[in-house]
């Protein structure tokens, strides 16, 4: 099986379903269509500006995004057509996550590896994660919860929406929410 | 699907009714005393003054006193406008701030004299460490809040729906309720420090 079509079986088709099932037909969207086509794209835009980072600007970005996917949809409806888009940025977005900017190695190293030539491909620098301790122990903990757990797609298959449920989701959104302000962004500054 | 619309209903009342009720209280007990909200005794008259580099500027804009005073905390504990009201019959407030450097008192004064037409004078606090240019960046002193005289969106929010401002809320009724201080150093609504509590 391809990637493509693990992604299609496995991710696509579930969260399309359960998005039809639980959030478009209760909420009386059936029958329209490209309603329903627009409010995804504006959730997944959302979704992904928060996973860039917990702040009011990650989700507003977000936002921006996905309401510029469906203006453009909209605008592709109506038979207009836009020119490509820029290639010098796609390749500067693709050229970031193969590591072709350089790579970085602990200060700690450059006594015994200095026989590389360091330059602009090869850099000595400080560790970017401040607290390592920490954040071992949090990937130890992500992965008991990862392999031993039933993951969302499980989950999701005798899931019915329960009080205890409401509460959870509640608290955490609420919680979220009070501390969007507070909490630092993050950027890569790789990009 | 009737389970899960009685979900959805549910979660979105309960949040924007909790988000409702956190708003309202932050604003009616206004911890930091920036909003126009009447303090009553017991209930929300203990403010806490944790964040003056935001409740002065607030003030600058709002009381238009005849004087100001300018400098980091030693202005702020050593000059008192009740005296200078007393020898000079002109109203004054207390702008010290702690850790500020002249950067940021060239910021305040610059706002007080784009906020307040009545300002005749302004009394700067002199000071050694408001000279040191190798000084850490003060994190509470912000640019924007000052480039208007009214209170800016990014303030609204961190006084009204952040977990800081609704413990803080929490911590001035407490206080209140007891009669004691709410935290940090007493400080006046002229902006100088209590003479009492320094005793104390």
């Amino acid at each position: 099986m391809t990637l493509g079509r693990f992604l299609y079986r496995y991710v696509y088709l579930p969260t399309n379903k359960s998005l039809l099932n639980r959030v478009f037909v209760p909420l009386g969207l059936r029958k329209y269509v490209k309603l329903r086509t627009s409010i995804s794209l504006l959730l997944l835009f959302i979704v992904s500006g928060i996973w860039h980072g917990a702040g009011w600007t990650f989700i507003v970005f977000g936002l921006l995004n996905g309401l510029a996917m469906v203006a453009h949809r909209l605008w592709k409806k109506r038979g207009f057509k836009l020119r490509a888009t820029n290639f010098a940025d796609a390749l500067k977005v693709l050229k970031g996550m193969f590591g072709m900017n350089g790579i970085i190695l602990p200060v700690r190293l450059e006594d015994r590896l200095s026989y590389l030539p360091a330059g602009t491909w090869l850099k000595f620098s400080d560790f970017t994660m401040i607290d390592v301790h920490h954040a071992l122990l949090y990937l130890l903990a992500s992965f008991i919860i990862i392999l031993c757990f039933k993951n969302s797609v499980q989950l999701l298959n005798n899931f019915k929406p329960k009080f205890i449920h409401l509460l959870f989701s509640f608290i955490l959104l609420m919680y979220a929410l009070l501390n969007l302000t507070k909490v630092s962004e993050f950027l890569y500054f790789n990009f | 699907m009737e389970q899960y619309r009685r979900w959805y209903i549910g979660i979105l009342l309960a949040s924007v009714l909790c988000a409702a009720c956190i708003v309202a209280t932050n604003y009616f007990i206004n911890p930091y005393e920036i909003y126009k909200v009447p303090s009553i005794v017991g209930i929300n008259d203990r403010k806490l003054y944790s964040n003056p580099y935001l409740w002065k500027a607030r003030r600058i804009s709002e009381a238009k006193e005849d004087a100001l005073f300018l400098g980091s905390s030693r202005t702020g504990r050593g000059l008192d406008p009740e005296h200078y009201f007393a020898i000079s019959e002109q109203t004054a407030f207390n702008a010290g701030l702690s850790g500020a450097t002249f950067k940021e008192q060239q910021a305040y004064l610059e706002y007080a004299i784009q906020s307040n037409p009545q300002l005749k004078e302004v009394f700067l606090g002199l000071d050694f460490e408001g000279f040191n240019e190798y000084s850490q960046a003060i994190p509470a002193f912000k640019e924007s809040r000052l480039a208007t005289t009214r209170l800016t969106n990014s303030d609204r929010l961190e006084t009204l729906f952040t977990q800081t401002a609704l413990l803080d809320s929490l911590r001035v009724v407490r206080a209140s309720a007891v009669s004691s201080s709410a935290g940090g150093d007493l400080i006046l609504s002229d902006g100088s420090n209590d003479e009492q509590f320094l005793i104390d």
